[in-house]
């Protein structure tokens, strides 16, 4: 019988880890890798070192975000590879970009959980909490992360447009029939009274933040400082409910 | 290094066979390894002796023989269907260091010799395996 080792060092890699939370959303464009970034800076104040980790093999984006220059950078390694260090070290990074001079990954399904597993095998990381950022959809990227369900706990992004409430709708059912612990529901580019259009619609009394619509944010891409004081005032009601967890 | 890492998944996966069929004796190790991830073999054996030596010590779990065995990287077109042994050592340096750590990102530097398509599949020789008896 062959034996891919790698599923052994993944789990072992992953076993420093108190919480693993995968940012989720079926649809696309309701502000995953948004949301996931600056949940990983405003966890700092609270975990220390946070990590950080790309799932969205075909088009990773999380590094724009946080301003990172994924062609120019220099892999460390030391027995697997070390993450990238950013915010002061509070915050350690790992994406599929830094290995392809941030070109776009033409990858199919069994090619995906390869690069997947070969990434959680190899990265050795130090923080307590590991943020998922994952493409839309329930795609093999979050089925590859659900197998390890004892100390997952996923967030699910929604906006309150229809489609979006739709989508979320439908990927509750299916954390729970699965019996898979959700954190929590957080919206985002949210009007004021839009929690209950979430709370309403998904049947859900833990819609745990609702993040404005921030208009150029665009332009704040790579000022992490600045990404970290917006979004704290939203976020540290994830961190508080992940504590208690 | 990262045979260092692949090493040590080798041989946690040998203390967990060693848990699952009650044994603490393997009279042979066979190691699969694939062309397109570039594995020093020689860096991969230093690290694996070292970490059984110490598997060995703490948990009395031993192993007779290593072998190495090599796989040829085999690539077929998802388009047109054509198969093909691509010459990674045309690819520069630092190309083939990225392809050393994630086998997978050789699509976005290759493509199909016969109709440039990027969506193939690897058939054979991506990365590492083991056989344990």
């Amino acid at each position: 019988m062959t034996i891919d080792p790698r599923i052994f060092l993944a789990s072992s890699r992953l076993s420093v880890f108190k919480y693993i939370v995968p940012v989720l959303s079926p649809k696309g464009g309701v502000g995953k890798s948004t949301v996931a970034t600056a949940l990983s800076l405003v966890l700092t104040d609270s975990f220390g070192t946070v990590s950080l980790v790309d799932l969205d093999i075909n088009n990773p984006t999380a590094h724009i975000i946080l301003g990172v220059d994924a062609g120019s950078l220099k892999i460390e390694e030391d027995k697997g590879i070390l993450p990238i260090k950013l915010f002061d070290s509070r915050l350690e990074f790992m994406s599929i970009t830094l290995f392809t001079r941030d070109k776009l990954v033409p990858l199919r399904g069994r090619d995906i959980s390869n690069a997947i597993l070969e990434i959680l095998a190899i990265t050795r990381w130090s923080g307590k909490v590991l943020i998922v950022d994952t493409p839309p959809g329930f795609s093999d990227e979050v089925m590859d992360l659900m197998r390890i369900k004892s100390i997952i706990k996923p967030i699910i992004v929604s906006t309150t447009d229809k489609l979006s409430l739709y989508s979320a709708s439908r990927l509750i059912e299916l954390l729970k029939s699965e019996d898979i612990d959700i954190l929590g529901i957080v919206g985002n580019m949210c009007k004021s009274g839009d929690i209950h259009i979430l709370e309403t619609y998904l049947q859900r009394d833990d819609v745990i933040a609702c993040i404005p619509k921030i208009d150029g944010f665009d332009k704040l891409y790579g000022r992490i400082d600045t990404i970290y004081e917006l979004f704290k005032q939203h976020l540290m009601k994830v961190v508080k409910v992940l504590i208690t967890r | 290094m990262h045979e260092w890492a692949l090493a040590e998944g080798i041989v946690e996966a040998l203390v967990r066979r060693a848990k699952e069929v009650g044994v603490n004796r393997f009279s042979r190790l066979k190691i699969i390894l694939g062309e397109l991830q570039q594995i020093d073999r020689e860096i991969l054996k230093y690290a694996l002796d070292e970490l059984l030596k110490l598997t060995r010590n703490s948990l009395d779990i031993n192993v007779d023989n290593i072998v190495f065995e090599k796989e040829n990287v085999v690539l077929q077109c998802s388009r047109c269907g054509y198969i093909w042994r691509p010459a990674l050592d045309i690819l520069d340096e630092s190309v083939k260091e990225c392809i050393h750590f994630i086998p997978e990102v050789i699509h976005v530097y290759i493509s199909c010799p016969q109709c440039n398509s990027h969506d193939f599949s690897i058939v054979g020789g991506r990365g590492i395996a083991i056989e344990i008896s």
